[in-house]
């Protein structure tokens, strides 16, 4: 039994909440929302599955008598990545330096620049366990879903392609094209 | 549900779906970024894709040596099973 609850097979979760230094919220969503427009900065991140910035500027009232509100916008980062947690850190504070000085740099109490070892620590300072972690395919990498998913393309394409084929055309084509 | 939201203020429990929906909506928050590595391919796609893996595996192992009339039922039979995952 896995009791790590940011564990789910083989893949970890990351929660990171931050609060955002006053008056940097709308340059922090600016920037957040500019990175639409390319590559996603977390693609260069070997191994991550998925991974969002979410900005919480309040939260709802429900009716309650005395409704909580947020001191500070919150910044929140949550990741679903392969294997343990400590080496996904350093890629991403490695990889995604000059993201990182973007966006954690605009966090109150985020080291200047928001880099490196620093940077590390004061993602483990914010980091959440996750109440409930659960992956679809937890054993699966990123690189084993992807040539799963690339796999199973070429096999319906050789499936509709076979039906013409006589057995020893077949039998090759196979070895060809799905033999692994 | 009431597991997961049943602490919280204004839940209005799961049923009827209509009243939830729109409670979750009031408290949804839109991410700024959000990545996939595979944005294009569903959990149901994917997880079909890492079965018809399995079987293929399965397939090559158990035709490795066949001949090629043999393989070509063996093949007829395959897509039979794994066609649920095509």
């Amino acid at each position: 039994v896995n009791r790590d609850p940011d564990r789910s097979g083989q893949a970890g979760a990351l929660t990171v909440l931050t609060a955002i230094a006053p008056g940097a919220e709308a340059d922090l969503r600016a920037y957040l929302e500019g990175l639409r427009a390319g590559p996603s900065p977390l693609a260069r991140l070997p191994g991550t599955h998925f991974g969002r910035w979410v900005i919480v500027s309040d939260l709802v009232a429900e009716n309650e008598r005395e409704p909580d509100h947020l001191a500070a916008a919150h910044l929140l980062f949550t990741a679903s990545f392969d294997g343990p947690a400590d080496p996904y850190l350093d890629a991403l504070c490695d990889e995604l330096a000059a993201e990182a000085k973007e966006i954690w740099g605009r966090c109150a109490g985020a080291p200047q620049p928001a880099a490196g070892a620093a940077l590390k620590a004061y993602l483990r300072a914010h980091h959440h366990k996750t109440g409930f972690f659960v992956a679809a395919y937890p054993d699966a990498t990123v690189a084993t879903v992807r040539a799963a998913l690339a796999q199973r393309t070429e096999a319906i394409a050789f499936a509709r392609d076979a039906q013409s084929m006589d057995p020893g055309q077949l039998q090759a084509a196979f070895l060809e094209r799905l033999g692994g | 549900m009431k597991l997961f939201w049943g602490s919280s203020y204004g839940f209005p429990t799961p049923l009827p779906t209509g009243r939830f929906k729109d409670y979750i909506r009031r408290h949804e928050i839109v991410a700024s970024h959000f990545h996939s590595a595979y944005p294009d391919a569903t959990t149901t796609i994917v997880l079909s894709s890492l079965e018809l893996d399995a079987k293929l595996r399965d397939f090559r192992a158990r035709t490795e040596n066949m001949d090629a009339e043999g393989f070509a039922r063996a093949w007829q039979a395959f897509l039979t099973d794994a066609q649920r995952c095509l």
